[in-house]
């Protein structure tokens, strides 16, 4: 959801460590990070603050996976891949590897996928069929619109 | 809080560093005690001092330290001063005041290291960056290292940040802190 943004961030880990020269913190034992209906869980993750109090998440797993309800009453996306990253500024959210995403009834599996959680808008790339472990192709299942028939009256007219 | 929220984890190694160098100065002067009952037992002290209060004033004459406890006993089988309700304060001209208190505190001979125990309370008031509060049962500062860590649960806390975990390591030349386990944090909203 767009509050989602304006919420405060949580995260849980069972060990952390923060490089002060670096300025990096990276957690690992299995990382759990919230904000509002956002929640990410992954096994390790880095993070890079913002002077804006916003995250720079990168994150691994097997799978990582991702969830944000939708806007209005539209359900919930649902992702998955080997690596996410995540700018809480911006609301960019970038799927790499065995990257799979179900919003709503839509559902798109690739190698990459960008979902950017302010304009809920994806996009997803195939790759080369030399890479390993993929076949270079994009699969996506778009649910078609259900169209509502207008309400019938008594009568039988349909309103205009 | 980041792992630990960013700013605080700026803010904390400056708080630990300030405190052990303070202290460091402070006990080893106050430690500084001639043995009376030499060869006495491990546990007989050879100096007890009640509503002990130590001072150390800059060139300005202005308080920099005090160190207070209700009781202060030298041993002088190893040279280890024990507190009960330690309290030590410091206050740098134009640097927010940091104290710590605890129930328990020791420092060995030196004066440079130094372990709190029970209710132990870090704080450095606001300034550039917000106050800041550690609260945990146990910490050891060791000046000589430049480290401080604790085994128990401790709860970090700046401005409206706040991160806890169960133990933590700061090594202050590595510059890495580290959060043993049951790491826990909380950004405030972001500003937007």
């Amino acid at each position: 959801e767009l509050a989602d943004r304006s919420k405060p961030i949580h995260i849980d880990a069972g060990s952390g460590q923060r490089d002060e020269k670096k300025g990096l913190s990276v957690l690992e034992g299995g990382v759990k990070l919230t904000q509002g209906s956002l929640s990410l869980q992954a096994e390790k993750a880095t993070l890079q603050a913002l002077p804006s109090g916003d995250q720079q998440v990168r994150a691994q797993g097997r799978p990582v996976a991702f969830r944000q309800k939708l806007e209005g009453e539209r359900g919930w996306l649902e992702a998955r891949a080997d690596k996410l990253e995540y700018d809480s500024s911006n609301g960019e959210v970038r799927l790499m590897g065995q990257a799979w995403l179900k919003s709503g009834g839509d559902e798109i599996s690739a190698s990459s996928i960008s979902y950017n959680t302010q304009t809920e808008q994806y996009r997803a790339e195939g790759s080369p069929a030399s890479t390993p472990g993929s076949d270079g192709r994009l699969r996506m299942v778009i649910q078609p619109r259900v169209k509502t028939e207008p309400a019938a009256t008594a009568e039988g007219q349909s309103k205009p | 809080m980041s792992m630990l929220p960013d700013r605080a984890a700026r803010a904390f190694p400056l708080l630990l560093l300030g405190l052990m160098a303070g202290m460091a100065v402070m006990l080893d002067r106050v430690t500084e005690v001639p043995s009376f009952a030499p060869g006495a037992a491990d546990r007989t002290p050879d100096l007890r001092i009640s509503h002990f209060a130590a001072i150390g004033h800059g060139e300005d004459g202005k308080p920099l330290y005090q160190l207070k406890a209700d009781q202060m006993r030298h041993y002088p089988n190893d040279g280890r001063s024990e507190f009960e309700r330690a309290s030590l304060q410091r206050t740098l001209p134009g640097e927010p005041a940091l104290s710590v208190k605890a129930d328990k505190a020791t420092a060995n001979a030196g004066g440079d290291q130094l372990w709190f125990e029970q209710d132990v309370l870090l704080a450095r008031a606001a300034g550039e960056t917000p106050a800041v509060q550690l609260r945990t049962s146990r910490l050891q500062l060791d000046a000589r290292l430049g480290q401080a860590s604790s085994d128990a649960p401790t709860k970090l806390r700046m401005g409206a940040d706040q991160a806890s975990s169960t133990g933590f390591h700061y090594d202050h030349d590595q510059a890495r802190l580290k959060l043993s386990s049951k790491v826990s944090i909380d950004y405030a909203p972001p500003k937007r």
